[in-house]
């Protein structure tokens, strides 16, 4: 009975310090830092500028004021801990946050503590809770200076410095998740200038551009990769082949070529076909079906020139005869190429 | 670099000398355009203080086909109104090359209601794909929520070749409605060698009725081929930590290739794509997503990915995170999986250490199972930034293949 209860104790506590070592991992529970006590503080009748003074005079180019130990101590002049105070007392990311607010965005204190009569829990509404992230959201700046003007206009830049490096990602109308690769296109379309207000022209060229460099994709050693992640060589025949006309939408047929070209993979390389027996046959024709599937493959080795090595077969009195589908139509003159390879 | 130029020109003049007037002396005038906007215009203006950013990477592999890269990008803002950027390279595989990505400068007028750019840039506007431009791009707004877009130029050719006959011209026409709703008209024609390649109409809408609802779609018609060519169309829904995506896209293969193109005439098999797309914070450091959808071209198969990701710290220095990927097109089904491990270790250096494995159903004479790898170290002291990685793996080109990577960049800002 009592070896049992031994065990069952064992079982909780090892389950405890589990779940509870989780939770820091998780990001659920920190065991060293805790949030400032600014409810306590102000309880206590401490006012703002007891610890914050130099943001009576401070404008859109003056440091943070956050509290210096010296600041805590003319108070709490007797320490428990000889640690720096805010080592433990203030959340882990609160001075990046302060920091970062301070060197994107342009505001000025000094410029808003008379109108506001001193009242900082105007805009730093969190005070009145146990939290120490006190910076005030943009909605909170919405509440006094209605934007709609410069929403419309995508005119951020007054209060934004350089929102192109700050990558403070929007909450509401813009979400940037994980996947938003897959559907920024459509995004991209409709609201190019809403992109531009934070992306520059090498964030879209980077991809989209006709004259990218081969190597800086391969080398974000630091952080993987966006796109064409881990083995994607040996990957992308399939998944070209899976989802023909997504190579287009970033890559000239030239990408493909020259690619397979070095490879000795393509067409005129000296290396042979790299297609399997049969590919063009009298009794099974794969290659017409695969064309029809997926011509984006096909035109990464035979379009250009190869254009002719299609039309030598398809065309009317030829083996491969006419190639048009059923029911074919085309506003295209008969001298457009590449009408005019037969229709001359 | 020089010799690229050199090059460059004399290839323009097999093409014609107005063709290459306009792009090699375009190109330069712009450049001049932009060192000039970068040194004189900035000391004319008190208007804000202004912005300058610079920043060098060179990169080098180490195998069999060494090759190298070096890449110069600037960017300055020097008031509200004017930003200029530019970003070439230059550099060796197989043979030299060098060009230039993007040489914009970009005007605005002060409340917003018009902007331009000029120069080399990418142009996104209502239909099909991007475009990588030498032109004009011309945006107005008007306060009642229309903007009219207008551009023009010559196709991006690499290393400043022209050809005969090629340009780019088109608009986009939108209107908001009640904040909410944004409804686009565009169109957009090009010639190829003075022959239409791609003559397209499109319609865009965006609904965001709340902040945790949206919809986008967007539509494209090649009056070329005289079908359509693209239809996407996606909704999402937020609720607090979790999202849900609904999303379609219809594409037609043959219209999205050049119009000159025999396949554009012989394909005509189009594909689709819809499913659902969910993403759930799960714990403040924990992230999951989830994608179910379904891929028909000629036949049907499964399109499955999840996908998960822990981050060690507040910041996110260092994860884990692991991915599985099924996709289940016949004749072309594959399963893969990928690990990825970064840890920040001390004094600025990182480590990462990613592994993938890609397993195909059937082997089709190219090998069933291509494992892949990379390690690297980072070390980024101030405004400089090393790196090294070992790369290796097998694909369906090669039994085996290892790669050195290494990477030194420096970066620089003032205000």
């Amino acid at each position: 009975m009592m070896r049992r209860r031994r065990r069952s104790f064992l079982v909780f506590v090892l389950g405890a310090v589990f779940v509870a070592s989780c939770a820091s991992v998780l990001g659920l529970r920190d065991n060293t830092r805790r949030p400032f006590e600014h409810r306590a503080h102000v309880i206590a009748g401490v006012t703002c500028v007891d610890c914050h003074g130099p943001i009576l005079t401070a404008t859109s180019t003056t440091p943070t004021v956050l509290p210096t130990n010296e600041s805590c101590l003319e108070c709490h002049d007797k320490p428990h801990d000889p640690a720096p105070c805010r080592g433990c007392h203030g959340l882990p990311g609160t001075d990046d946050r302060v920091a970062m607010a301070r060197y994107y965005l342009a505001y000025s204190h000094r410029q808003h503590l008379i109108p506001l009569s001193g009242n900082c829990a105007r805009c730093h509404e969190n005070v009145a809770r146990a939290n120490d992230s006190l910076l005030p959201t943009m909605a909170t700046c919405l509440g006094c200076h209605e934007h709609r003007g410069e929403f419309a206009a995508r005119d951020c830049d007054k209060c934004h410095v350089a929102m192109e490096e700050e990558h403070n990602r929007p909450a509401s109308h813009v979400v940037h998740e994980a996947n938003f690769v897959n559907r920024h296109g459509v995004a991209a379309a409709a609201s190019a200038d809403l992109c531009e207000t934070c992306h520059t022209e090498r964030d879209c060229a980077s991809c989209h551009g006709a004259t990218t460099a081969w190597l800086p994709d391969d080398f974000e050693v630091a952080s993987p990769r966006a796109l064409h992640s881990g083995a994607f060589m040996a990957r992308h025949a399939l998944e070209a082949a899976n989802d023909p006309g997504s190579c287009m939408s970033c890559h000239a047929e030239e990408t493909c070529r020259s690619c397979h070209a070095s490879a000795g993979i393509a067409s005129g390389s000296g290396f042979g076909s790299p297609h399997p027996a049969n590919w063009v046959g009298l009794t099974a024709n794969e290659h017409g079906l695969a064309a029809r599937r997926d011509p984006l493959a096909c035109a990464a080795c035979h379009s250009g020139p190869g254009e002719m090595l299609c039309v030598g077969c398809h065309k009317v009195g030829a083996v491969g005869g006419n190639p048009h589908s059923p029911g074919f139509e085309s506003s295209r003159r008969r001298t457009d190429r590449p009408c005019s390879l037969c229709h001359f | 670099m020089v010799r690229s130029i050199a090059n460059a020109r004399h290839r323009s003049r097999a093409f014609g000398l107005v063709e290459a007037i306009v792009a090699t002396t375009g190109a330069l005038t712009i450049a001049v355009a932009v060192a000039m906007a970068w040194v004189v215009v900035p000391h004319r203006s008190a208007a804000a203080s202004p912005l300058y950013r610079l920043g060098a990477d060179a990169l080098v592999t180490a195998s069999n086909d060494s090759t190298g890269v070096v890449v110069l990008q600037g960017e300055a803002k020097s008031s509200r109104w004017l930003r200029a950027e530019a970003l070439v390279w230059g550099g060796h595989r197989g043979e030299d090359e060098a060009d230039a990505l993007v040489m914009s400068l970009r005007l605005r007028a002060p409340r917003g209601w018009a902007e331009g750019r000029l120069g080399r840039f990418i142009l996104s506007s209502g239909v099909g794909r991007p475009v990588h431009l030498d032109g004009i791009d011309g945006r107005v707004r008007a306060p009642w929520g229309t903007t009219v877009e207008l551009f023009g130029g010559l196709p991006v050719v690499p290393r400043f070749e022209a050809r005969r006959g090629d340009w780019v011209v088109g608009g986009r026409l939108s209107q908001s409605l009640f904040d909410s709703v944004q409804l686009g008209a565009s169109a957009l024609h090009q010639t190829d060698a003075s022959s239409p390649a791609r003559s397209d109409v499109g319609l865009d809408l965006t609904i965001v009725p709340t902040e945790y609802i949206d919809v986008v779609a967007r539509t494209t018609y090649d009056l070329l081929s005289n079908g359509l060519s693209e239809a996407l169309v996606q909704a999402g829904v937020g609720l607090g930590p979790m999202r849900a995506e609904l999303f379609g896209r219809h594409q037609t293969p043959a219209r999205l290739l050049p119009a000159t193109s025999i396949f554009s005439v012989i394909g005509d098999v189009p594909s689709r794509l819809g499913g659902l797309r969910l993403s759930w914070k799960v714990a403040p450091r924990l992230d999951v997503w989830v994608t179910l959808g379904v891929r028909e071209r000629d036949r049907v198969g499964e399109e499955l990915s999840a996908k998960t990701t822990l981050r060690l710290d507040d910041r996110g220095e260092g994860a884990l995170s692991l991915e599985v990927v099924r996709s289940g097109m016949p004749d072309n089904e594959w399963t893969g999986v990928r690990g990825l491990a970064r840890i920040p270790l001390f004094d600025s250096w990182i480590a990462r250490l990613e592994l993938e494995l890609a397993r195909r159903d059937d082997e089709k004479g190219r090998g069933r199972t291509w494992p892949w790898g990379i390690a690297s170290l980072a070390w980024q002291p101030g405004p400089w930034s090393f790196g090294a990685a070992l790369e290796a793996g097998a694909t369906p080109a090669y039994e085996y293949a290892v790669d050195g990577l290494f990477r030194m960049s420096y970066r620089w800002s003032a205000e």
